[in-house]
């Protein structure tokens, strides 16, 4: 505020206040310290006696300036009143919308955040934000940032998305997901046809099948189809479709770099999930596909062993069957685990264990499952009694009907005195020395029946 | 030089008084004005200095403001004929309203007390019609000032 807006406020007041000692004490020093003020001063003095000049010749009418008054009081009241009135109005309407908001949310939670899937699986995941750390369900929008470790994301449409390393991701909801960074593997049931992964200006739309995707913060992305079929889709190339086995580079700009033969390599934690595996050592192979035949020389490693999931399924109805129980040891041919009966009803996933070793010495190595290992089937009447239910369609099983099976020794432990298993106390890990060596047939073989994760 | 009407009153008779006063005294070689303003100024300084709520205490001050008065004669002059032109714009209320400031203050007090409003409510009023005068002849001393 300037000197001559002070004088201006103080020149206006009442004639009594003006005329106090303080007020002209104020008007004495704004006027004696600005010229600019003093002008003011002095024209408005000037201003003001030529007004008291041509007002004294006017005459009064005392009606006229109550009438006025009055006039301007019922004006102030009107909008005083006018007013309180839209304030009123407006809170009642923000309250109302609160409260319509608050019923909403309280009542149908689901219609703000619909529930989209859940985390499970999940394994040495560092999360940078502490809510994701105990979060299991995933609801619509949610956004995953882990720095290391492994989790599986359980759609509700029953795709899974198996995660591991650092990946960011958000779920859009139950049938799409856009990755930021991070590599990923899919696996999408005939139901969930049409899943589709975002990246970067990139769509991939599954037809039915596994595949892995990865991307990194520059842009450019990997996609990597081990079973079925996909299609890539972007508005400069259109769409492209990626079969079982191929892999093609996804750059930035929509552009398709190559297509190549698949690399499951960088996608191997991330396919171990999905087929349910923690863990395994080296020298045993987690097969994506199950192999077409486990005859004997029908998959032959060298001091390797390999494993894959076969079923996943409940026992029918009355057809218990009876296997040895998993429980924590180290068992062998003179110490055998005890026979258990596994009821109908329960569910279980199987996964077999084949080693046909053309090197000299034993196979040995371990797995860990994301379940509990219910039961194992180790003699070759267990296995050949399970196989029709349990195994996997698309593999050949040696039976004994089967002209290369006569004599061979299918099992392990039951007459091979050289084996040996060990089950870790949380009944999750098998660890194995398979000599593969008994009898003219030389190949063992497991068949490992593990209970669902609990989570 | 003074803010309260009837010391203005007082001073201008007072002066009058002395002027007729000391006319014997006057040397009509010299410029009347100046002597008449001469007494005025004298006149002012000691009333001033009789109370402390009266504006002009110092012979300094009171030289500075006769210099601006007498600086800015033209101005006031044409302010004063303005004046008049932006009054008759007024609504009869505006004048009304006016007249009872300056004449009757008592008055507007009591219209304050009958039509239930604050004095300060009607001083704003009275405020608002001072601003619009002012500005009025400060717009129009403007176009004489660039004519």
């Amino acid at each position: 505020m300037t000197s001559t807006d002070k004088l201006k406020g103080l020149l206006f007041l009442p004639r009594a206040q003006r005329e106090s000692p303080e007020v002209v004490s104020a008007i004495r020093q704004i006027v004696a310290e600005d010229p600019e003020a003093m002008h003011f001063f002095v024209r408005w003095s000037h201003f003001e006696a030529s007004l008291l000049w041509y007002v004294n010749e006017f005459g009064t009418d005392r009606n006229v300036v109550v009438t006025h008054v009055r006039k301007e009081v019922r004006q102030d009241r009107l909008i005083r009143f006018l007013v309180m009135a839209a304030s009123a109005v407006l809170v009642v309407m923000i309250g109302f919308q609160v409260c319509i908001f608050t019923i909403r949310y309280s009542v149908s939670p689901l219609q703000v955040h619909p529930i989209v899937g859940r985390i499970a699986e999940v394994d040495g995941v560092i999360w940078p934000e502490s809510r994701q750390g105990t979060q299991t369900l995933v609801r619509q929008g949610d956004r995953f940032f882990s720095r290391q470790g492994r989790f599986v994301v359980h759609m509700d449409s029953g795709a899974l998305v198996a995660c591991s390393g650092p990946v960011e991701m958000q779920v859009m909801n139950s049938m799409q997901l856009r990755l930021h960074d991070g590599a990923i593997c899919i696996q999408v049931p005939e139901r969930a046809r049409g899943f589709e992964v975002q990246a970067k200006d990139w769509s991939i739309v599954d037809l039915g099948t596994i595949f892995g995707i990865r991307t990194s913060r520059n842009g450019s992305s990997e996609v990597h189809v081990m079973k079925g079929l996909v299609q890539a889709r972007s508005d400069v190339v259109g769409q492209q479709e990626i079969i079982a086995g191929q892999g093609a580079g996804l750059a930035a700009n929509g552009q398709i770099t190559g297509l190549f033969t698949t690399d499951p390599g960088p996608f191997t934690a991330q396919l171990a999930s999905l087929a349910g595996v923690a863990g395994s050592s080296k020298n045993l192979v987690v097969l994506n596909n199950p192999p077409r035949s486990v005859k004997f020389n029908g998959h032959v490693l060298r001091d390797q062993a390999c494993l894959f999931r076969e079923q996943e399924q409940p026992l029918p109805a009355n057809s218990e069957i009876m296997i040895f129980r998993a429980s924590p040891g180290i068992y062998s041919s003179k110490n055998l685990p005890e026979r258990t009966t596994i009821p109908s009803g329960t569910m279980l996933t199987t996964y077999l264990l084949h080693a046909q070793n053309s090197g000299s010495g034993p196979v040995s190595g371990h797995v860990t499952f994301d379940g509990v290992i219910a039961g194992l089937a180790l003699s070759s009447p267990d296995l050949n009694l399970t196989d029709a239910h349990f195994g996997h369609p698309d593999v050949l099983y040696p039976a004994s009907t089967d002209p290369h099976f006569s004599g061979a020794v299918r099992g392990t432990l039951v007459q091979e005195s050289t084996d040996f298993i060990e089950i870790s106390p949380d009944l999750k890990t098998l660890r194995f020395k398979l000599s593969c060596a008994t009898a003219i047939k030389a190949f063992d073989q497991i068949r490992i029946f593990v209970l669902p994760p609990r989570n | 030089m003074v803010l309260n009407q009837a010391d203005a009153e007082d001073l201008l008779q007072d002066v009058g008084v002395t002027i007729w006063e000391k006319l014997d005294e006057y040397d009509s070689s010299r410029d009347f004005t100046a002597w008449a303003c001469g007494i005025a100024r004298n006149k002012v300084l000691s009333f001033n200095q009789l109370a402390s709520h009266r504006l002009v205490q110092s012979s300094d001050l009171l030289d500075r403001l006769h210099a601006v008065v007498s600086s800015d004669v033209k101005v006031h002059e044409h302010q004063h004929q303005f004046l008049l032109g932006c009054i008759s714009r007024l609504s009869e209320t505006e004048r009304q309203l006016l007249q009872l400031r300056y004449a009757q203050e008592s008055s507007l007090k009591e219209i304050a007390r009958d039509t239930g409003r604050s004095i300060h409510a009607l001083y704003k009023s009275l405020q608002r019609v001072h601003l619009k005068l002012f500005e009025c002849v400060s717009r129009r001393l403007n176009r004489w000032g660039e004519g």
